[in-house]
């Protein structure tokens, strides 16, 4: 994937965390931009005099220069066409990577349709395992976008958990195309990853 | 005004959401960044 997405507010991290969880995990950074406040959206003048920023999309290239620019109407989703062409133009296999994040899964009860089947990477967590956090770190450091589906929430992938654990409900535990692996295993990740 | 098309990005560093220092020249040379700003959390992105 040649393409990184960076969210950005003036949002707190932990306002941004809970909006992440909410929407069942999100697979690229958030980033708060929140103290001292909107100074990079000063930096890239879309801060509002409202305390807000502007919606806006700038395309980066690697070389570091902006190569689209699309400030838009607050009430209005961006063009997507038009960031797709131009992102097409910089990398041709770009597009594919920008699909669209993970919707929150449907509450259609029963066994659950993994909102994640069609993701690479995806990490079966709870909001409070340390080894989880460490994973994320791990991710994040090598450029892997993930999808993030919290267990103690979605008891129906915790039933998946326990299948692959022998019965309990291990965090993290990852599907990596189609491999399971129990636990934060740096090595097994790295090699399923093609790391090593 | 906002920065143009052309211009060279205002580097940043910033916290995640998970707390994790994300700096934006990390990506140069690496990958193109599509950056997505928008007005509050609970927001459509």
């Amino acid at each position: 994937m040649q393409t990184q997405v960076l969210g950005l507010s003036v949002d707190s991290v932990p306002c941004l965390k809970a909006w992440a969880d909410s929407l069942g995990g999100i697979t690229y950074p958030l980033l708060s931009d929140f103290h001292p406040h909107g100074r990079i959206a000063q930096a890239y003048g879309v801060f509002r005099p409202d305390g807000t920023s502007e919606r806006a999309i700038f395309v980066i290239d690697k070389q570091g220069v902006v190569r689209y620019v699309d400030v838009h109407d607050i009430d209005k989703q961006p063009d997507n066409d038009e960031l797709f062409r131009v992102l097409a133009e910089l990398e041709p296999q770009a597009v594919e990577a920008m699909a669209p994040p993970a919707a929150a899964p449907e509450a259609t009860g029963g066994t659950e349709p993994s909102p994640a089947s069609a993701a690479e990477v995806v990490m079966y967590c709870t909001p409070w395992c340390p080894a989880c956090r460490r994973a994320k770190e791990y991710f994040y450091e090598r450029g892997v976008a993930f999808v993030e589906i919290d267990i103690s929430r979605d008891r129906g992938a915790a039933a998946k958990v326990r299948g692959w654990a022998r019965g309990y409900e291990t965090t993290p535990t990852f599907e990596v195309r189609g491999q399971v692996i129990v636990d934060f295993d740096r090595s097994q990740l790295d090699r399923v990853l093609g790391f090593k | 005004m906002s920065i143009i098309k052309g211009q060279v990005a205002p580097d940043f560093s910033l916290k995640n959401q998970d707390g994790v220092e994300i700096r934006l020249s990390d990506y140069r040379a690496k990958r193109n960044v599509v950056l997505v700003f928008f007005p509050l959390a609970w927001t459509p992105i």
